[in-house]
């Protein structure tokens, strides 16, 4: 406020001075940053989560085993001190391929999110910012995409890539887009009504009266403020798109293989041989993919306590 | 209040009429049908059976003849079961209820109970348990517990059934045939409770905590009534009103059916129907399905909204 007043009276260097000194002082990024490290459930998520990530990329080249080296010798051997998690009914090590998987259903998770937030973060500002038409339209498709069945839908959609042949390797590129058509829904609701209630608090009539420029106005003062609820609701985001990767991969419609994702290493759970005397075999992707959301889901619920106190459910 | 519920009414039309395009082209424009997935047939046949269907004819003809049968309360004929997708969906749809309320009114029961427990000690050891099991009950991958449950209680202690719905080859009648059922009806149960109570334990604990910082329930304890009075009659009355809008988005759950979960307990619901159905590209099924559940969403938004406009007059003014 005393920032605003001096600049009134263009004292800006003052201004200026002041403005720097508060935001070294308590920066609300790094007052949020302390709240989170005095959380340690969230810390420990953090930490889990870190290491995971290397684990998942670096761990497959102290392997001794490659990822699709098979060998006929040794299927579908339980766990043993040569291969920790046992091997697959083409011989292959599961852990190697679990640390593979890894890589690849944490790139789908992120990346689909990545994806939503660009077009549900955009659309919502946008919708909330302009309002009018553009405002209904975006609302009208994101209601209509939340009225239909999410699983079916995507279900529908893994089918769809299944019948029109799409390669391996191209094939998980494009189940990152049909994850995100499912999320962006939600997202651009959020954003739009945090951008409709900033835009009636005090500081917003300020920069109009101060007759700052629409685009300042925009990305200095309205935009930086929805950054909290985007990082919760993308950190949760993740999360989801793993599960919902999880189950189209296990259905045999997400990641297909060769190449490995959690879900589809479960798969084998739908032979009943393996799933009664294999448990090596779908048990391991199963923790990892509930290990892996959990920590996410725990980081979002540290980053909102951290963010913003009064974002409770 | 009619107004209100008259302009949501209305509201509903549009939206309606998207989601009928939307699945309907959906379906149309996937490569591939019924017919053409048997390969058995011959090029005449083939074209015979499509001219049947009136799958030869423009897709945009087609949509609007859909659309014109729905409004006769006809959801189309299964190319697969070979009867009428409303009697298919009758056959399913009740195993399917079945299961969904059991487990509705089980998780509802449970949520509210451990929710205002843990809100009545905040930050106890007791409140920090119950959100950890809450995140847990958020991550489980639906598969992966059911498997787990199974290979458990199924397989390795043989406790209960692997799956179905009675045993295979059962006769039994009567009070049997519902013990049968309800035997069978335990693990999957047991899945689905434990997943879906987290997020509502969530939230019924969130509500509670709000409800206890109203200036209402410091009136009463002020008073001198007893700390059970206050919980009961000020505070959770005031917790559960923005409960009662989530009970109303509970409609499409109903019939909906557990896709994943009828599949891999072989329950004779819906949502088994559903994945079934799919292999077989037996369109009409799906697409009479899926706008069936749209549907259920859309009242189920109504409902949640006429009920939360008539527990709290604040709400119906705007």
């Amino acid at each position: 406020m005393t920032t605003l007043i001096l600049r009134l009276f263009g004292q800006r260097r003052r201004a200026e001075q002041l403005a720097g000194r508060l935001a070294h002082a308590h920066s609300p990024l790094a007052e949020a940053l302390r709240r989170l490290a005095r959380n340690r459930l969230a810390m420990a998520a953090a930490l889990f989560l870190a290491l995971l990530v290397l684990l998942c990329l670096i761990g497959p080249y102290f392997s001794p085993w490659r990822n699709d080296a098979t060998d006929a010798l040794m299927i579908n051997r339980p766990p043993s001190a040569s291969h920790w998690l046992g091997t697959d009914f083409l011989g292959r090590d599961v852990l190697t391929r679990l640390l593979m998987a890894g890589r690849i259903s944490l790139t789908v998770g992120f990346a689909s999110v990545v994806l939503s937030v660009a077009v549900g973060y955009t659309l919502g500002a946008l919708a909330g910012y302009l309002g009018g038409v553009v405002d209904l339209a975006v609302m009208l498709l994101a209601d209509l995409l939340m009225t239909l069945p999410s699983l079916p839908l995507l279900i529908i959609m893994g089918a769809v890539l299944s019948e029109l042949k799409v390669p391996p390797d191209y094939r998980i590129y494009l189940v990152m887009v049909i994850l995100s058509l499912i999320g962006w829904p939600t997202l651009a609701r959020l954003i739009r009504g945090q951008v409709l209630s900033l835009r009636e608090r005090d500081f917003m009539l300020a920069t109009e009266v101060l007759g700052l420029s629409t685009r300042r106005r925009l990305f200095r003062h309205l935009l930086p403020n929805t950054v909290p609820l985007l990082i919760v609701v993308a950190t949760m985001g993740v999360a989801n798109a793993i599960l919902n990767e999880a189950y189209l991969s296990y259905l045999g419609l997400g990641v297909v293989p060769p190449t490995p994702s959690w879900g589809n290493m479960m798969d084998t759970a739908n032979s009943l041989i393996d799933f009664q005397r294999r448990p090596w075999l779908w048990m391991p992707p199963g923790l990892a993919i509930f290990a892996t959301v959990i920590a996410i889901n725990l980081l979002g619920d540290g980053l909102r306590d951290a963010l913003d106190p009064k974002m409770k459910p | 209040m009619r107004q209100f519920i008259l302009r949501r009414l209305l509201m509903m039309v549009p939206t309606l009429l998207g989601a009928s395009a939307v699945i309907f082209f959906l379906f149309a424009l996937t490569p591939g049908d019924f017919v053409d997935g048997n390969y058995m047939l011959t090029e005449a046949r083939s074209r015979e059976l499509k001219a049947l269907y009136g799958l030869d004819q423009p897709v945009l003809q087609r949509y609007l003849t859909w659309l014109g049968q729905l409004l006769h309360g006809d959801l189309g004929f299964s190319l697969q079961y070979q009867i009428p997708v409303t009697q298919l969906l009758d056959q399913y749809l009740w195993h399917s209820f079945l299961l969904s309320l059991t487990v509705l009114l089980l998780y509802w029961g449970l949520s509210l109970a451990i929710g205002i427990s843990s809100a009545l000690r905040p930050y106890s050891w007791y409140d920090r348990l119950v959100t950890l099991a809450v995140f847990a009950a958020m991550s489980f991958p639906v598969f992966f517990l059911c498997l787990l449950l199974i290979k458990w209680f199924a397989v390795d202690l043989q406790w209960l059934p692997v799956g179905g719905m009675q045993s295979t080859g059962s006769e039994a009648t009567g009070l049997a045939r519902i013990g049968e059922i309800a035997l069978h009806m335990v693990l999957p149960v047991l899945a689905l409770v434990m997943l879906q109570s987290g997020s509502l334990t969530r939230y019924v604990r969130a509500s509670m905590l709000e409800a206890l910082r109203l200036d209402c329930v410091r009136t009463a304890r002020a008073k001198g009534l007893k700390e059970r009075t206050v919980i009961l009659r000020h505070a959770l009355r005031n917790a559960l009103l923005p409960l009662i809008t989530l009970l109303g988005l509970e409609l499409p759950g109903l019939f909906s059916g557990a896709i994943i979960t009828e599949k891999l307990f072989n329950w004779p619901g819906v949502g088994h129907i559903h994945v079934d159905s799919l292999a077989a590209r037996d369109y009409p099924v799906l697409m009479g399905f899926t706008l069936f559940l749209a549907v259920l969403t859309i009242v189920g938004n109504l409902l949640a909204d006429i009920l939360y406009a008539a527990v709290d007059p604040r709400v119906r003014l705007r």
